[in-house]
This record gives structure tokens, C-alpha cells and sequence, in this order.
């Protein structure tokens, strides 16, 4: 009798880790520190137009309460990168101080054609720039035709039409797509 | 050889509004309108020409998420529920306006043209993409596809991943419904940015669309302007819109859609009669459009006129020929200077026809008969009978651009919808980051991991930015973006805790039910899934 229950216990030892090793193999464990993204620190920019662009960021608590204990000037750098220019270390930048408080922000008034990069980080008290995180480099589009290609001299008539090419040709698409919402 | 070609481009697409409530009538009736007033008047005038003997070439493109809503069955029967309550209404205003001999007329003609949707609808068993197919077949139209739930690529290339699921779910997509993939791809919005051709280069795109100066913009500057492709380094064409005929068309003032004698849109009976009786017909709770409107443009005054479909048509036929003058005068002026005959493209919205410009279907039949029959000099083609005839092309990279407001990406990006993208590119994150540790899932995981790519893509959608930026069903807008980021959100915490809710997953899985077959395995780096 009593190898008949200890028979039966093996077994059912057996079906429930059976059940238990079935179910991690279908439902297999991410690694740990997956998908840590809120907490990350990171700077995304996007092209708006030619001379526009946008930026927005996530700071982990650890960054904004060193900015807070330093008395901090938070800032973003964007460099302009000149066409032979690869590092931030030659390219020409300029600041743009910021709070704590923000958490994304419109860069007007900048050139087409170019190429960008944007730091975010803190200004220290010796003037020295501490990044907490970069964007990838972006490029604003142009908003004029480019250089000529000498095999493929520009056909005159062609490029007519060029002059009648103003703002107010662009987006009559989408004008009559906002009536669609009524 | 003609001394031009007109290559007509119509992009068909609505976002994905299928709802499994009743709830959301209000934007499934977007769906039903562009049934009954575009898509079913376009197959039947394309159909006609077709039988007529005529051979036409026209691009079309459809959406992912429009051709999903032609071949779904839930909206199949709400529609005709929908054309139900429409031919009821006709009925009743026959017999209200049977004192009023103009207005009775135009009722009958909306009897005939609701009882015409039946026909064409029950002739394709209720599902457009068979008709779009035989079209397809018979050589009348290029099918081409856009983004998988029209994702705008310029801001969502934080991720390229995403860009490259979006344009490999969409080919995919398009050759489950019509058995072959599509030679071109309609980029959402036009939204272009350079580099993007790579991902339509390895799914075997031939060539897309940008707008004028996606091309006028271009490095190094186009030879022919917008007249004839380029070929760019990944090794797709872009084509250009040409402006003048975008103009003709487009134009609020000088454009053919303002005549006087057309349709006016906005005098429905919807809103022009008493709602107690109109409340019987329609299903909302408020006064709305029903698409039965009794008056024409008449001046920029609101006194209006009663609408005259004699002289609408009369009208469009002189429009048509406006047209096509024009196109021959543009072209023998082109030719002068090109190497060969220019290739004006010419890309509208398929909804402004029939939707917006309610003569604009029979307006597209006149200069497509017209074109064919009457003259020699301009011949209708498509981008990719063109590249056909001139597969050599000048290299050059198109500029970023999108035919939005301002041309570039203003519209997607402005106060009112920058906040999504920090969410939409955080989803991006985690869904490539989910794939890279899970390249092999199967059973639930699978399955939620499927509908996570689904809630990201519906999530993605253009309509969400487009519209809460107009400021008009913003609800709506916010409601759908937070809803799919919620799910998704959901889904990601579920699989990286080993822990699916099933029941939910199941449910969410039927109401947001596009693309029946995806595998979350287009998010993996570099991977490009096998077609069935």
C-alpha cells in the first residue's frame, strides 16, 4: 500500500513539473532590464521644415536631482555641422538654457540643408559643457533646388513652372482633407 | 509616339475606423460616405469605360486599412444598413417634395443612385477589392499600396525599423488581396525623407511619389524638373506632382471643383430640414450630412440655387476638356526641350471625387474617354509603363518634403500632436527591443506579441496627428492613439512578466482585428519575412 502512494506521488511530482517546465517554455522570460526606457536618460529630434526643428527628452530622477543639488544650468547644445565637419568637437553651437520643468522645445530659425546634432546636459560652474545625453544627427531638408549637374545641364522649359512654385502651392491636398472631419 | 504622357494618380484611403460597437457610428459613416459617394461611383464609370472597349491606364492606390474595411464583413453589413436608411430617405423626400417638381427630380435621382450602390456593391459580392482586382486584370488600373496604417515616415524614422514594418506589412498586405505585388507605393502624405527607399527598394518597389519639390529640391538638380523621374541611389524612381494640374484641381478659388454649377457640400437636408423627421433615417443623435443636398454653388453667397445635373454634366465635360487642352499645350511645349516625351503626374485624393467634387467621377470619365478617343497627342500612362518604356533615369536624391500644408512636416508636428511621438517612438523601442529577445515566440506570446505590432501600427496612423491638428474630432484622435499605446503598453508589461491575460488579449485582438496574418517578426533588424 505504501508503494502504491509513493508511486503515485512520484507521478504527481512528475505531472506538476511536467506542467511547470511546459509553461516557462511557452512563455519564456525576458532578460532582466528589459525595456528600461522610462528611466533612461534620452534626447530624440525630429524635422519640422527647413528651419525647424523639435526636440523632446527624458531625464532619469538620478540626473534631474544632480542638476538640482549642483545648482545646475541645464541646457540643450545644437551643433551645426559643416559639410566637411564629422564631431562636435570643431562644429560650431550655441545654447539654450532650460528648467527642469521642460520637456521639449522648438529650435527655429536655423539653416536648410544643414546638419544638426543636440546635446542635453549641464553648463558647470568652470563654463565646461557635461552632456547626460545626445540626439542622432538630423538634417534639415532644403528649400531651394541644388547645385547643377554638368551631364544633366537644367531643360529651360522644364524649370518654368519653378517660378509659380510658392508656399501657397504646397498642402492644398490636406486643405481639403481638414473639411472631412465635420 | 504622343508628345506627352498624363499619368492620373488616385490614392484611396481612410483610417482604419471599424468598431465592433455601435458607438462609433460617426466614424464608420466616413467609410459609408466615400462608399457611396467615390468608390462605388469609380468602379462603375471605370467599369463602363472597360466595357466600352476603351484600354486606360490609371494608377490607383489603396490603403492598408481602406482595403481591410472593403473586405470586412462587419462593415459590409453596417453599410447596408447605412444604404438601407438612405434609399428610405429618398423615398420619404419623393413623396415630401412631390409639389416641388426641381427638388422632387433631384430626389429621384438619389433614389436611382442609392439603388445603383446596390447593384455594384451586390455585383462584387459586396467586397470592392474584387472589383478593384478585375479592373487590375483587365489592364485598366496599376495597383499600388501606401503604409501600412499610413504612418507618416518622416517622423517616425527615430525608428526605421517601424518605417520598414509599416512598408513591409503593407507589400505583404497587398499581395494577400490582389495575388501580386505592387510595383509603386503611395508614401502617406508624400512624406519622404531620404533614405526610406532603401526599405521599398528590398521589398521590390519600383518607384513612389513626392511632391513638386521633393523633386525641384532635389541634389543634384533634376534635369527635366518635374517632368520625368529620378532614379535615386537605393535604386527606386520618384516620381513628381506636377503643378499646374495639381492647381487646376486643387485651387479653393481657380479650381474646377468651386464652379457654381457644381454640387454645393454643404447644404445637406441633413441640416437644411426639420431634425425630428430627419432623425428616423440616420443613426446619429444630432444633425449630420446624409449626402442628399438639393442646391448647386450658385456664387460666394449663401443664397444658393437649385442644383441642375444638366448643367453640372455639361459642365464637367467642358472641364474635362479644359483639361486635357491644357495637358497637350504643356506637353508640346516640353517637348521642345527634353529627349523625350514628358510625363506630367498628376495625384489627387480618390476622395475628392465624388466626396468633395461630386461631379468629379463623371468628370474623370470625360477625360478618360476623351483622352483616348478625341486626340493623339497625350496618352495616359502609368509610373510604371513609363519605366517600362525608360528605365534609364538621371540620379539624383529627392529633398525631404510631404505635400502637407507648407510642404515639409508641419502639419504632423505642431502643438497640438507633438506629444504623441515621444510615446509612439517609445512603443517603437520596445517592440524592436521584444523582438530582439523573443525571435522565436510561439503560442500566446506570439499571439500578443502579433497584436502589439497591430496596436503600434494603428497607433502610428497619420489621421491621429492630422486631425488633432485641424481641432475637429479631436476626441476621437486622442481617444484611438492613447487607446492603441494603452493596449500596446499592456501587451509589452504582460510579455515581459511571462504573465498574458488571455481573455483580454482575445478581445482586444477581435476589435482591433487588422491584418489578420501579421508576424511580429517584421520589427527584427535586417529581417525581411518570406510572402506566402
Amino acid at each position: 500500500m505504501t508503494l502504491f502512494w509513493t508511486i503515485l506521488g512520484v507521478l504527481l511530482l512528475v505531472i506538476v513539473f511536467g506542467y511547470i517546465a511546459y509553461y516557462f517554455r511557452t512563455q519564456p522570460q525576458l532578460k532582466p532590464g528589459f525595456s528600461q526606457d522610462p528611466a533612461r536618460d534620452q534626447l530624440t529630434t525630429m524635422v519640422r521644415d527647413p528651419h525647424w526643428l523639435y526636440t523632446y527628452w527624458e531625464l532619469s530622477d538620478k540626473i534631474k536631482q544632480t542638476v538640482q543639488n549642483n545648482n545646475g544650468n541645464l541646457a540643450l547644445r545644437v551643433y551645426e555641422f559643416a559639410n566637411d565637419q564629422q564631431d562636435t568637437m570643431t562644429a560650431k553651437h550655441f545654447d539654450i538654457p532650460l528648467s527642469l520643468d521642460n520637456e521639449s522645445w522648438h529650435i527655429k530659425n536655423l539653416r536648410a540643408g544643414q546638419t544638426y546634432l543636440l546635446e542635453i546636459g549641464e553648463i558647470l560652474d568652470d563654463g565646461a559643457f557635461k552632456a547626460f545625453a545626445r540626439s542622432r544627427k538630423v538634417n534639415t531638408p532644403y528649400d531651394q533646388p541644388g547645385e547643377i549637374d554638368p551631364a544633366w545641364m537644367p531643360a529651360q522649359t522644364a524649370w518654368e513652372t519653378y517660378g509659380t512654385l510658392t508656399s501657397a502651392s504646397y498642402g492644398t491636398a490636406s486643405e481639403y482633407m481638414a473639411e472631412r472631419n465635420d | 509616339m504622343p508628345e506627352g504622357y498624363l499619368s492620373l494618380v488616385l490614392h484611396a484611403h481612410l483610417p482604419y475606423v471599424r468598431h465592433k460597437d455601435e458607438d462609433h457610428f460617426l466614424q464608420e459613416r466616413w467609410f459609408f460616405e466615400a462608399l457611396i459617394e467615390c468608390y462605388l461611383p469609380l468602379v462603375d464609370h471605370l467599369d463602363q469605360i472597360n466595357d466600352d472597349g476603351l484600354f486606360f491606364r490609371l494608377t490607383l492606390s489603396i490603403s492598408p486599412p481602406l482595403a481591410a474595411m472593403f473586405s470586412d464583413d462587419l462593415l459590409s453589413k453596417k453599410f447596408m444598413r447605412y444604404l438601407d436608411n438612405l434609399h428610405s430617405l429618398a423615398n420619404a423626400e419623393i413623396q415630401r417634395t412631390k409639389n416641388e417638381s426641381q427638388i422632387n427630380n433631384l430626389a429621384h435621382m438619389y433614389r436611382t443612385k442609392f439603388e445603383n450602390a446596390y447593384k455594384i456593391y451586390n455585383k462584387y459580392d459586396r467586397n470592392l477589392l474584387n472589383a478593384f482586382k478585375q479592373l487590375q486584370d483587365y489592364g485598366c488600373i496599376e495597383l499600388i499600396t501606401s503604409g501600412a496604417t499610413h504612418g507618416y515616415f518622416p517622423l517616425l524614422s527615430e525608428q526605421p525599423e517601424t518605417v520598414k514594418a509599416q512598408i513591409q506589412q503593407a507589400v505583404r498586405f497587398h499581395e494577400e488581396n490582389f495575388g501580386s505585388r505592387p510595383p509603386g507605393f503611395w508614401l502617406p502624405e508624400c512624406g519622404y525623407y531620404p533614405g526610406v527607399d532603401q526599405y521599398l527598394a528590398s521589398e521590390g518597389i519600383k518607384y513612389y511619389f513626392v511632391d513638386s519639390h521633393g523633386l525641384l529640391f532635389a541634389r543634384p538638380r533634376p534635369r527635366y524638373g518635374t517632368f520625368a523621374p529620378i532614379e535615386t541611389p537605393w535604386g527606386c524612381s520618384a516620381f513628381a506632382r506636377d503643378l499646374e494640374t495639381s492647381k487646376q484641381v486643387w485651387s479653393a478659388d481657380d479650381g474646377y471643383p468651386g464652379d457654381f454649377d457644381y454640387r454645393e457640400y454643404y447644404r445637406d437636408i441633413g441640416y437644411d430640414l426639420d431634425w425630428s423627421y430627419i432623425k428616423h433615417f440616420v443613426y446619429h443623435k444630432q444633425p449630420t450630412h446624409t449626402g442628399i443636398k438639393y442646391y448647386r454653388i450658385t456664387g460666394r453667397s449663401d443664397h444658393k440655387e437649385p442644383y441642375n445635373p444638366i448643367w453640372a454634366q455639361n459642365k464637367a465635360a467642358i472641364h474635362a476638356d479644359d483639361f486635357l487642352f491644357n495637358r497637350q499645350y504643356q506637353a508640346k511645349h516640353l517637348s521642345n526641350d527634353m529627349d523625350r516625351p514628358p510625363i506630367i503626374v498628376s495625384p489627387y485624393d480618390a476622395e475628392l471625387f465624388g466626396h468633395w467634387w461630386y461631379e468629379g467621377p463623371q468628370w474623370l470619365d470625360y477625360l478618360i474617354r476623351k483622352t483616348v478617343c478625341d486626340q493623339e497627342s497625350i496618352q495616359l500612362i502609368t509610373p510604371g509603363d513609363y519605366l517600362k518604356l525608360y528605365p534609364h533615369n538621371q540620379q539624383a536624391i529627392p529633398c525631404q518634403s510631404s505635400w502637407g500644408n507648407e510642404g515639409y512636416s508641419a502639419v504632423w508636428l505642431e502643438q497640438g500632436n507633438e506629444w504623441i511621438y515621444r510615446h509612439l517612438h517609445r512603443a517603437g523601442r520596445q517592440m524592436v527591443g521584444m523582438v530582439a529577445e523573443l525571435p522565436n515566440a510561439k503560442g500566446w506570446t506570439k499571439k500578443a506579441l502579433d497584436q502589439a505590432s497591430r496596436e503600434l501600427m494603428l497607433a502610428q496612423a497619420s489621421d491621429w496627428a492630422f486631425i488633432m491638428k485641424t481641432g475637429t474630432m479631436v476626441d476621437y484622435a486622442q481617444e484611438r492613439t492613447k487607446k492603441h499605446l494603452d493596449n500596446f503598453s499592456s501587451i509589452h508589461n504582460q510579455v515581459k512578466s511571462g504573465r498574458i491575460n488571455k481573455k483580454w488579449l482575445n478581445e482586444i485582438a477581435e476589435e482591433n482585428n487588422l491584418f489578420p496574418t501579421i508576424d511580429y517578426r517584421l520589427y527584427q533588424s535586417g529581417r525581411r519575412l518570406p510572402i506566402n
